[in-house]
Order: C-alpha cells, then sequence, then structure tokens
C-alpha cells in the first residue's frame, strides 16, 4: 500500500517538473471531442438525423471527458520498452510487484489530468448547459461500479498489451490494432448508436464497450435498469478474463525474460 | 543546392535498407495504417447517415476530403514527423550538438534525419480512391484545379512542417515534451474535416493557432472549384512566412542554447 502511494507520488512530482508537457497532452485530449460535437452540431444544423438529441449529444461528450479522465490507461508502450531494454530487472527484484509501479503510476497520471482538465471541462459544461444526469439510487451504485471496473479492465488490457513484448518484440502491431477496435467499438470517438445494427450486436459481446462505453451509456440515461444489470454482468466477465490473463502471462513472460539472463 | 539532394538521398536510401532489415514488420504496418485510412472513411460515412450535406459539403466531398486528409497525414508520418520528433528527444537527451558541427544547415539535416516507410501504400491507396471519387462529385475538373490541389498540399506541408519544427524547437526552454506526438497527430486530424463546421471565432481561433485548413479542406476547395485558384498565393505566401520564421526562430534558439554536457 505504501509502495503504490509512493509511486502516485513520483508520478504527480514528475508529471509537475514537465508541465508544459502535461498541457500539451491535456490540449490534444481536448481537441477531439470539441471537434466530434462541432462535427455533430454541423449535422443537426444541415438537417440530419442525430443519433441523440441535440442535448443528449452535448451531454454525452461533457460525460466521456469527465469519465474518461479516470478509465485512461498508456502502460503498453512504457511496458514494451522496459522489457525490450532490460529495465525490468531492478523493478523484479524489489519486494513489491512490477504493476504496483505502473498502477501508481496511472493513479497519478490521472490525479493529474483531473487537475488541468476538470475546471476546463465543467466550464465547457455551463457553456453549453449540460445537465446533471438523471439516475435513481441503485442506477448511481451500479454507474459507480461499472466506472470502477472499466479502469480496471482498461488498465489490465494496456499491462497484457505492453507484456506481448515477451514473445513479440514489439507491442505497437498489437497496439495499433487495438487502437482501431477500441476506436470503433469504444464510444470514444462517437456514441455506440450510431453504429449499424449489426455492429451494435458485435459490439455488446467485445471487450471494448466495458472500457469506456458502458458507464457512459448508464450516465448518460441510454439503459434501463435490466440492461445496465446485464452490462454489469458481462463487464464483471470481461474484467476477471484479462486480470487472470495478465497474471498468467506475467508468469509466464518472467519465466522466458530470465532464461535470456536478463 | 546540390550537396542537399545528394544528403536527403543518402538518408532516405539508408532509411529505406533499415526498414528492409525488418521484411515482416513492413507486412504488419502496410495493412494497419490501411486499415486506419479505411476507418476514416467509415466515420465519415457514419456521420452522413441520411442527410445530403453538412456545412455545405456532401457526402462525397466530405469522403475526398478524408481522403486528402489520410494522404496529408501519410506524407507528413513519411518525411516530417520522425525527424522533428528524435529532435524533440535528441535536445532531451543533449545528443544533438553534434549536428551543430557539421558543415552543413543544422536545421536542414535534423528535418531529414529519419523517414518512416509506414504508410507508404496508404499515400497510393489514397491517391486511387481520389481518382475514384471525384470525378463522382460531379465538378468539371480541370488541370489547373489539379495543380491547384497539388501545390496547395505541398505548402501546406511545409507549413505543418515549419509549425511542427517551431513548437519542437521551445524544447529548449522546456525541455520535457514528450507529448508532442499527440499534439501533432490531434493537429492533423482535426484538419480531416471541412473547417466550415466550427463557427467563427472557434474557426479564426484555429486557423490562426493551427493551420488546419491546409491540411484539407483548401486543397479539396480548389480540386473540386470551391475556391478559386487564388487560394493557392495564399498557401504560397502563408509557407513562405512559417517557412521563414521558423529558420529564425530556429538561429534564436540556437543562441540561447545551453547544451546537457558542455
Amino acid at each position: 500500500m505504501r509502495g503504490l502511494k509512493q509511486s502516485i507520488r513520483m508520478e504527480i512530482l514528475s508529471a509537475l517538473s514537465g508541465r508544459a508537457d502535461v498541457l500539451l497532452y491535456v490540449l490534444s485530449g481536448m481537441a477531439n471531442p470539441i471537434v466530434m460535437l462541432a462535427l455533430w452540431f454541423a449535422v443537426s444544423a444541415s438537417g440530419g438525423r442525430l443519433p441523440l438529441s441535440q442535448q443528449g449529444i452535448i451531454n454525452y461528450y461533457i460525460y466521456l471527458f469527465i469519465i474518461e479522465l479516470w478509465i485512461s490507461a498508456w502502460q503498453s508502450p512504457f511496458i514494451s520498452a522496459d522489457i525490450r531494454y532490460g529495465r525490468l530487472t531492478p523493478y523484479l527484484l524489489k519486494p513489491i510487484s512490477y504493476f504496483i509501479y505502473e498502477f501508481g503510476g496511472n493513479l497519478g497520471e490521472k490525479i493529474m489530468k483531473s487537475a488541468y482538465l476538470l475546471p476546463i471541462v465543467i466550464g465547457l459544461g455551463v457553456l453549453l448547459k449540460a445537465q446533471i444526469p438523471q439516475l435513481d439510487f441503485l442506477q448511481w451504485g451500479i454507474f459507480a461500479l461499472s466506472w470502477f471496473l472499466a479502469a480496471i479492465l482498461m488498465f489490465c488490457v494496456s499491462c497484457v498489451i505492453g507484456i506481448s513484448t515477451f514473445w513479440l518484440d514489439d507491442s505497437s502491431s498489437l497496439d495499433s490494432a487495438f487502437d482501431l477496435f477500441y476506436f470503433v467499438f469504444s464510444g470514444r470517438t462517437f456514441p455506440l448508436i450510431a453504429l449499424p445494427l449489426i455492429m451494435q450486436g458485435i459490439g455488446k459481446w467485445l471487450p471494448f464497450r466495458y472500457m469506456l462505453s458502458l458507464p457512459l451509456e448508464i450516465v448518460s440515461g441510454m439503459l434501463k435498469t435490466g440492461e445496465m444489470m446485464t452490462g454489469l454482468f458481462v463487464q464483471c466477465l470481461w474484467t476477471v478474463f484479462f486480470l487472470t490473463l495478465l497474471g498468467l502471462l506475467w508468469r509466464l513472460g518472467l519465466r522466458k525474460y530470465s532464461a535470456v539472463g536478463a | 543546392m546540390k550537396r542537399y539532394l545528394r544528403l536527403f538521398l543518402v538518408n532516405f536510401r539508408y532509411c529505406l535498407l533499415r526498414v528492409l532489415e525488418f521484411r515482416a514488420e513492413v507486412f504488419g504496418w502496410t495493412f494497419s495504417s490501411l486499415f486506419w485510412a479505411l476507418l476514416s472513411l467509415f466515420v465519415t460515412n457514419l456521420i452522413f447517415g441520411q442527410v445530403d450535406s453538412i456545412a455545405g459539403w456532401t457526402k462525397n466531398e466530405a469522403l475526398v476530403l478524408s481522403v486528402t486528409g489520410s494522404m496529408f497525414n501519410s506524407i507528413l508520418w513519411f518525411f516530417v514527423i520522425p525527424s522533428v520528433l528524435d529532435f524533440g528527444e535528441k535536445i532531451r537527451k543533449g545528443d544533438f550538438d553534434f549536428y551543430l558541427l557539421r558543415p552543413v544547415n543544422s536545421q536542414f539535416l535534423i528535418s531529414i534525419s529519419r523517414f518512416e516507410f509506414d504508410n507508404y501504400l496508404r499515400v497510393f491507396v489514397m491517391i486511387l480512391l481520389l481518382y475514384k471519387l471525384v470525378p463522382q462529385a460531379g465538378v468539371f475538373i480541370g488541370p489547373l484545379n489539379i495543380l491547384g490541389f497539388i501545390l496547395l498540399l505541398g505548402f501546406g506541408l511545409i507549413i505543418y512542417y515549419s509549425f511542427f519544427f517551431m513548437i519542437t524547437t521551445l524544447g529548449f526552454w522546456l525541455i520535457n515534451m514528450e507529448s508532442l506526438e499527440d499534439l501533432f497527430d490531434t493537429a492533423i486530424t482535426m484538419g480531416r474535416y471541412p473547417t466550415d463546421i466550427f463557427n467563427g471565432a472557434v474557426r479564426a481561433f484555429f486557423f490562426f493557432i493551427i493551420p488546419m485548413a491546409f491540411v484539407a479542406t483548401f486543397p479539396v476547395q480548389v480540386l473540386l472549384g470551391k475556391a478559386g485558384f487564388e487560394l493557392v498565393f495564399v498557401g504560397l505566401v502563408t509557407a513562405v512566412i512559417f517557412l521563414f520564421l521558423s529558420g529564425h526562430f530556429w538561429n534564436f534558439a540556437l543562441k540561447h542554447y545551453s547544451s546537457a554536457s558542455s
């Protein structure tokens, strides 16, 4: 636990020392939702049919902004580099798991990004008149759990991709493939209901929806309580799957790693 | 002049040989980059849904924009961005002092240091797609339109190169610039949409801070006859200004450079 707190602290200090860097990252992250919002407004102004109402679209992207702050996990290139350059060894000698470091770094990054971005998003939300979600007590509980699971799932998946480097030498092609599917099926760029029905059906079984879209759909009021529960169940399954996969691949990979004499 | 051309070709050949060493990766990247390009077409299709036109652009025209944007992206990632990103890294590590000791213009040397061949196929596919899509737009395309299109693309590349180079040069003072790649990506992807979707104030901000219109909007406007040939001269003047600024900023930065070791 103390190791976790320390690595969170390290990440925050590192981010504070590279303030301009964080600012650039934050600004880049803001651009996509803003462009998508402008695009949907233009569609509606030209008489097109939106996947949600105009107010619904505004709510969707504002919630997306906020929710994504605490879900995003970008571990895979760093883990991949650590493995490739043999930098894992010092971590393996410590009495704490390597993933505590990674998770701490991830949490620290989330704290920093929230500090920078939350004021901006809330300002944007007020400006665009986004609404506060109308959920009952149970639904808020489901949302909170779903948000938490999405963050865990995303973290696990990015770690799994990173440790594929034990076998693949470079995780960048897997990363790219993941990014592609994530782009389409996670609801990050456009709401999933904008997709053709067949793809929506496929999307309900893939893990990508459960990395972002599910909590977003819940809080946007797009689902009935029954659907929320089903979604939550599938999300649990995928999370357990990737947690197990991570543990398994890590053990297998370490065996291979030490065999090379690192 | 000949010396610079020869240096360019030598570096190009060197990078090509290095890439061919890892042929399997080239295979993977070829398909990956193609999928990304097709994805952007898919998204454009999705957004249009049943509406005929958005912000004065028909679906077909928007597809042309998307393809042009992909082409622009591919060329930038081929020739410009890897070198600029390397440059950012080298400032941080203090590695680039050697570039200053060579008897050639240092800005040039840094800017040609690396080429990435990942996107080579995408450029050709995009040209083929343009060949197919443009006649469907139903406007007369004369040789002047095509010339204007190519020229504006070229000027756009110069503008974006100068813009990225100037931002990276800020690394002399800000040191930690790891998020540049995100910023560059955002700046290019935003240009894939018609700038008309933004209303006046937002558009002015984006136009003067990030010259997005040059990615796709301006070249396609000239190609499809939505704007006159005069736009090419706007491009020429802007390109010259940006290039001039980047050179001057570079010299200014060098004067204030404090190396990591000396």
